[in-house]
């Protein structure tokens, strides 16, 4: 099963590869008018190693990561480390197109890139647009850039906040309509699809109807947004598993801030609701080429399942260094402390190691966009 | 034991928060062709960060840059939305990795951009305050 899939992905990729050298001439020809190229590649990637105090367990983005830092390896690069590639194409000024595919570590332990967007989107208006196709699902402040760590100022998202939703797009159908009033934009998006998610067992769990509405406003430095989520989750009974957040940031160049509260309320296989609560607020300063930063995070459990409800909350400084064009290097602290009688978000964690505690973890990062 | 080059980069670090960079005066040009008669810092803002892909009047808006690293383009940037290149950099970043938009297509320097811009009524530009001529029509001022 798991050759067939990863051989089907290789032909795929094979085949992107030669359409993108077929048309490598066109987006080579650069026009002197100023209008778009027909074609544009960009790319982006992350290199980083994670270090944690903990070595009888893994510390881990999330779930769908099946090693990570501590037990598995000393300098883990599995957390961090991976590299994407962007084809767009703006066809006519209403047609465009926008396929993706990142190699990052998988849940199968490889980094096997895979199409993470694929969509055409028709613009009736400039402000008003429907794509199809498989599409990142904006549940997030940050989730369509999550993977781009370049455009972030912290290492990772906050994993207690990020993690509780593994579903990050969505293969269907979504419209966007932007207004304008008062010097403020106001983005609408409303999104129906399918995705299925391979978790670390091996095991694909399929979410169907997935439906979304999501809203960003701007105005100024600010931005505001809000998510509200539904979909059918074939591991859970019953299966509807819902998702809610709002986010705000504020970023006025010398200083920034951010802050986001997600709500995710699911069904465990036999019945038992489960709701899950993250929260963090971020904020630094930017002095010349650096950025000091600090992030307060945290994930609580809000019903008793019967099994141990896993919580943790985190305190993360750390300084962003945009040393060169389009790369940057982080350092980052994460003081993790785990909610009595918990693991926390740890993974693999080796049996008779005692529960609640602190863990440490170190990490350092360098991000390109090209 | 810090070594000269930590310290280098801690007292170019330390500079940096005393010294603000001196920046040009800037115009931001349409077409005399165009109808528009001024903007308003947050219009010109949301027209070249994609948000806005009209003037006021509702007819079609498109944002030239300068190439990148010339003075204009960062004072333009600065004053306008108060983000540095590198700023910048990682909010285009953000929206081309979103498939939300494209950054304005780089188009030259002062006068290259004076050129496009006079001719065509849909095209928005900026340049050196000390560049601006009778064959393009300033809407805003940005000091």
């Amino acid at each position: 099963m798991q050759t067939v899939s990863s051989a089907k992905q290789t032909a795929r990729l094979a085949a992107i590869c030669l359409i993108c050298a077929l048309l490598a001439p066109w987006a080579l020809a650069d026009d002197a008018e100023p209008t778009q190229r027909m074609l544009t590649f960009n790319g982006f990637g992350t290199l980083g190693v994670a270090h944690s105090s903990e070595h009888r367990a893994d510390y881990t983005f999330d779930n769908l990561q099946p090693k990570g830092a501590g037990r598995s390896s000393d300098w883990s690069p599995e957390v961090d480390t991976r590299l994407g590639g962007q084809l767009t194409a703006n066809f006519t000024p209403q047609w465009s197109a926008v396929l993706q595919v990142v190699s990052e570590y998988r849940w199968n332990n490889t980094y096997d890139p895979f199409v993470s967007w694929a969509n055409v989107k028709y613009a009736f208006t400039p402000d008003f647009s429907v794509r199809v196709g498989r599409i990142a699902l904006a549940s997030f402040l940050e989730s369509d850039s999550r993977r781009v760590g370049y455009s972030n100022i912290t290492a990772r998202p906050p994993i207690e906040v990020y993690r509780l939703l593994a579903l990050k797009e969505s293969d269907g159908i979504d419209a966007v309509y932007r207004t304008h009033f008062d010097g403020m934009t106001n983005s609408t998006t409303v999104l129906f699809g399918k995705r299925t998610v391979t978790n670390t067992r091996g095991i694909d769990v399929h979410s169907t109807h997935v439906a979304g509405l999501f809203d960003t406003l701007e105005f100024g430095a600010t931005t505001l947004h809000g998510a509200y989520q539904v979909r059918n989750v074939d591991n859970q009974a019953p299966s509807l598993g819902r998702f809610m957040s709002l986010g705000i940031s504020h970023d006025p160049g010398n200083w920034f801030m951010a802050s986001e509260w997600v709500k995710a309320v699911n069904f465990d296989g036999k019945g038992v609701r489960v709701d899950r609560l993250g929260w963090y607020i971020n904020g630094g300063v930017r002095i010349g080429n650096f950025s000091p930063y600090a992030t307060w995070s945290e994930l609580l459990p809000t019903t008793p399942t019967g099994t141990t409800p896993a919580g943790q909350r985190t305190l993360a400084p750390g300084v962003r260094w945009d040393l060169a064009h389009n790369v940057d290097l982080k350092l980052q602290y994460d003081m993790v402390r785990l909610a009595d009688q918990s693991y926390g978000t740890l993974q693999n964690v080796k049996a008779g190691t005692p529960k609640g505690g602190k863990v440490n973890v170190l990490s350092l990062v360098a991000d390109f966009v090209f | 034991m810090m070594t000269p080059r930590t310290s280098a980069l801690l007292l170019s670090a330390a500079l940096a928060l005393i010294q603000r960079p001196v920046w040009a005066d800037i115009v931001v040009i349409v077409s005399p062709h165009n109808p528009t008669v001024s903007l308003t810092v947050e219009q010109a803002g949301d027209i070249f960060l994609g948000r806005m892909a009209t003037f006021p009047n509702g007819s079609e808006a498109i944002p030239i840059d300068q190439n990148e690293g010339t003075p204009a383009r960062g004072a333009f940037y600065q004053k306008s939305i108060g983000k540095a290149p590198p700023q910048m950099k990682a909010y285009w970043a953000r929206m081309i990795f979103t498939g939300r938009g494209q950054p304005p297509v780089e188009s030259g320097d002062d006068a290259a951009i004076k050129r496009l811009v006079a001719s065509n009524p849909k095209l928005i530009g900026y340049i050196d305050k000390s560049a601006l001529d009778s064959t393009v029509k300033p809407v805003l001022n940005l000091h």
